[in-house]
């Protein structure tokens, strides 16, 4: 009886074998676990059937020439002759380029490992060298991820066929579900199986069931069902294969999705038998003996997945795609400052090490090195000129994240907070120049609400303003202290935050959101000394029907520029938030 | 498959749907004034691909026979016999995100300097790109000096480098076409409006092509050569609607009327400077040759008017409708 097999380390011992066998022809693994023991025997396993393909390791510290190749300066040295040194990912065609913490590696080594595994060759043009590599590997994708990193690189992510979750595992039930196998013999056979129309319908339905967007997901689903059917000596598909290589493909894709689809809602213990259905959505079958791949009913797995997938799942997943983009858009241009002496490096330059700049010494050793028979230098004594001096130049973030503080009270008024609105949309088209990161913090009513975390999205941000509400009491308080975590959390993102509150500054709710004017005015001010304490730039905007000492006193306490609404144009708050911001 | 030499690239006709990001392909093969194009949208929508596959497509040109710069032979020149003349594909040069600006550029070429003793140049990509077109992807991934370089050389035609003594200019005249994933990063507004076109691709959604990408895909992952053989005769027939639209192009007349619709446009959406227009007409003419006529119509405007403008409008940062819907409702006023 076809169905999901019942535990995930059945799908990871499953996964090995289908590695093995497809090698190259896959395009990858994401590997999804922590480093332990579990992970260990996993890749110990691979390699070992591997057998003597090539095995590259990039660890997460590889630059761009240990990737890629490019000038080897030692033997330039030695030889006086450019020498080309060959990159990890040229040396791993015909076998695995396993990938460590692939999470952190950086942009530029996403692409090149994309472009190679798009076109199949290296292009390489640098240090000099012109030169195209044949490159067919299988990289095995390490991603140690946890929730609040940043999540692995979505091109890569993308073009990884086969999804593995080794974090419930134990290294032994990985090797004990290992099948009995040959994966020699597989290889030979499997590109002669014949794939379908339903089957490929049958996955695309899971796919879109589970939000999956990119056809790479599914094409590498066939290329493992085929994979399949030949580790279990058949010449067609069957059913199973089919669940199997959604469940390693697709269905693994969504974090958490396949346990919930193995477990059944209310039942605590797993089915005990290995190749046992999910209870109800998968009707039991009896006409159908499995070999038969015309007997497959199309609907069945997707109904599975579709049915026993909870909503906040997918939702979460669109959500998560959301998060990795709201961190990387902006590209590297706007938000950065270069010149810098700390932060990223950026590539060497040509130029003299003034004026804070720093020298490239191995750069500029690479630029020095072929020239040294023709300068006639002495053996063990380098002459470089002044022209072979590479600079290193470093990118630092200065990105601002603007937090809006918003009184959504009753006392701030209807009309105000109408008016409020308006200021508020101004700042925010002047944040949309400086390509700053906003957030949003409302108070009203018994407390504070952060209507929105930080984002560069302005559209989203004014959605929020829109749709928010006024009336009731006003929790200053509260509202000061939420803007201060999430600028606290700015700050750790490495951000400079900027406060910008906008309120008449009348406090009447205290922190536990009791009715008390006067501890709540107390409190106010307490919490807009901590901002003081704290450094954060902060512009206080009087939103009172004429400007008031309190107001005045509020933002001398947060140690904020001050501004009365009424007597301000929407120029002279843009102007203010400006000059604050600069 | 275990050939060493790299396959050929998926059949540009093979590809499934996209039609707006092929036409403006097509377009920049035609014309190459219209200046570039820029491919932007969802991840494994072929976009690289499309790109990849233009190498196949171009109808062959002429050059002087082991020239860098792949020069156009002289004409004058040609008479006396002096010169080699070869015909060539097209170059379609891929420039990896890793490339070192002194590949780019060119620079000094260190195999003769050391050998010989003579300064000589040895010409970059941008070099080999001259009548051709410059491809990169991740085009938003770019480092920022290397786009600005690119941009200036794109805009002069010429290269220019002062670099290790010496100093060199050659012609660099070529097609910049980029993709791109706007959810990696956007790309810097003034980058964006120096390409001609700018498609935004996405995934198709309707099953049957879907399952035909897939299916395609597959058959040319397992055998490309067949796969490749399969399409040829496709492929040779969009080779002919290139060679035949660069012939009708050469003497075809703007009439009036087409002018005026793409100013009405460009002025009803308030599009900057004169690129907008200019790109506008160019591409109107390229897409009529291509249907294989030899007038242009105010209808062939209407027709790349989303691809030549929707990415010169300028952005509301509060305004979230999408600049496609802006260009399309434009369009709508012009009928009415």
């Amino acid at each position: 009886m076809p169905g999901l097999r019942a535990t995930t380390a059945e799908y990871a011992a499953l996964a090995l074998s289908v590695v093995a066998a497809a090698g190259p022809h896959l395009s990858g693994v994401w590997l999804r676990s922590q480093a332990g023991p579990a992970r260990q025997r996993w890749l110990e396993i691979l390699r070992e059937m591997a057998g003597p393909r090539a095995w590259q390791r990039v660890p997460a510290s590889a630059d761009e020439d240990r990737l890629l190749g490019g000038l080897d300066l030692g033997a330039t040295l030695n030889s006086g002759r450019p020498v080309l040194m060959s990159g990890l990912l040229a040396e791993s065609n015909g076998g695995f380029l396993e990938l460590r913490m692939a999470e952190r590696q950086s942009p530029a080594a996403i692409s090149a490992i994309c472009a190679t595994i798009d076109s199949e060759s290296l292009r390489l043009e640098r240090d000099g060298f012109s030169r195209e590599f044949t490159v067919r590997c299988c990289v095995v994708a390490c991603d140690e991820a946890r929730d609040d990193d940043d999540p692995l690189d979505s091109r890569l992510a993308d073009r990884l066929g086969v999804v593995v979750n080794l974090d419930s595992l134990s290294a032994r039930a990985i090797g004990s579900a290992l099948l009995p196998v040959s994966v020699d013999e597989a290889a030979s056979l499997w590109q002669e199986i014949a794939v379908d129309e339903t089957a490929i319908a049958e996955w695309q339905r899971i796919a879109e069931a589970l939000a999956i967007r990119s056809p790479r997901a599914v094409l590498a689903a066939m290329t493992v069902a085929r994979v399949l059917a030949a580790l279990h000596g058949r010449d067609t598909l069957d059913e199973q294969d089919v669940i199997d290589a959604a469940a390693l493909c697709l269905i693994t894709r969504v974090p958490g999705a396949l346990e919930q689809l193995q477990t059944p809602p209310q039942e605590a213990e797993p089915p005990p038998e290995g190749s046992d259905t999910p209870p109800d959505d998968t009707p039991s079958d009896g006409e159908d003996s499995g070999s038969d791949s015309a007997g497959r009913r199309p609907d069945e797995v997707a109904a599975a997945a579709a049915a026993v997938l909870p909503d906040q799942l997918l939702a979460g997943l669109v959500s998560e795609q959301s998060r990795a983009t709201r961190q990387k858009a902006g590209g590297n241009a706007a938000s950065s400052m270069e010149g810098g002496v700390r932060g990223k490096p950026m590539p060497s330059r040509s130029g003299l090490p003034t004026g804070g700049k720093r020298l490239d010494v191995l750069a500029t050793l690479k630029t020095a090195a072929p020239w040294q028979r023709v300068r006639g230098g002495e053996p063990g004594r380098l002459q470089i000129v002044k022209s072979d001096l590479r600079i290193r130049k470093f990118t630092e973030q200065t990105r601002t994240t603007t937090i809006f503080v918003v009184d959504a009270s009753g006392s701030a008024a209807v009309q105000r907070l109408g008016e409020t609105k308006g200021a508020i949309e101004l700042l925010l088209a002047e944040c949309y120049v400086r390509r700053d990161q906003v957030a949003l913090v409302a108070f009203r009513g018994s407390q504070a609400e952060l209507l929105l975390p930080a984002t560069r999205s302005l559209v989203r941000a004014k959605r929020a303003l829109s749709a928010l509400p006024g009336g009731g009491g006003t929790p200053l308080a509260s509202g000061l202290r939420l803007a201060t975590q999430v600028a606290d959390g700015a700050l750790k993102r490495g951000e400079t935050p900027v406060l910008v509150l906008l309120s008449d500054g009348r406090g009447n709710i205290t922190l536990d959101g009791d009715p008390d004017p006067a501890l709540a005015t107390e409190q106010a001010l307490a919490v807009a000394n901590e901002i003081a304490a704290r450094g954060y730039t902060a512009l206080s905007i009087d939103t009172g029907r004429r400007g008031s000492a309190r107001g005045r006193k509020l933002a001398d306490a947060m140690g904020a520029r001050y501004l009365a609404l009424p007597f301000a144009d929407a120029s002279q708050v843009t102007d203010a938030v400006r000059e604050v911001a600069a | 498959m275990s050939s060493s030499k790299p396959r050929k690239p998926f059949p540009f006709t093979a590809i499934v749907g996209q039609d707006e990001m092929k036409q403006a392909i097509l377009i920049a093969a035609v014309d190459p004034s219209v200046g570039g194009v820029l491919v932007f949208g969802d991840r494994g929508t072929g976009k690289s691909t499309a790109v990849r596959a233009l190498a196949g497509l171009l109808p062959k040109m002429s050059v002087i026979a082991d020239s860098p710069y792949n020069l156009e032979p002289d004409p004058s020149v040609a008479k006396k016999t002096t010169q080699k003349v070869k015909q060539v594909s097209v170059p379609v040069v891929d420039m990896p995100l890793g490339a070192t600006e002194d590949r780019v550029v060119g620079a000094l070429d260190l195999e003769r300097a050391l050998a010989h003793g003579e300064k000589a140049f040895e010409p970059g990509l941008l070099a080999k790109a001259n009548r051709g077109f410059l491809y990169i992807d991740e085009v938003n991934l770019l480092e920022d000096h290397l786009v600005d370089l690119l941009l200036d050389v794109a805009a002069s035609g010429e290269n220019l480098v002062e670099r290790e003594g010496l100093s060199v200019r050659h012609p660099a005249r070529f097609v910049l076409v980029g993709s791109g994933n706007p959810e990696e990063g956007e790309l810097r507004p003034q980058l964006l409006d120096r390409f001609g076109l700018s498609v935004d691709v996405r995934t198709p959604r309707e099953m049957k092509d879907r399952i035909e990408i897939i299916r395609r895909r597959d058959d040319y992952e397992q055998d490309s050569a067949a796969f490749c053989r399969r399409w040829a005769r496709r492929e040779g027939a969009v080779r002919r609607k290139i060679a035949n639209a660069r012939d009708l192009l050469s003497d075809m007349q703007v009439p009036e009327s087409v002018l005026e619709v793409a100013a009405t446009l460009c002025v009803g959406l308030g599009t900057d400077g004169l690129r907008g227009e200019l790109t506008l007409v160019r591409a109107a003419r390229a897409s009529a040759a291509l249907a294989g006529r030899s007038d242009v119509t105010p209808d062939d405007v209407r027709d790349v008017a989303q691809l030549a403008l929707r990415h010169r409008l300028r952005r509301d940062p509060l305004d979230d409708t999408d600049a496609s819907v802006r260009v399309a409702r434009a369009l709508e006023t012009l009928d009415a």
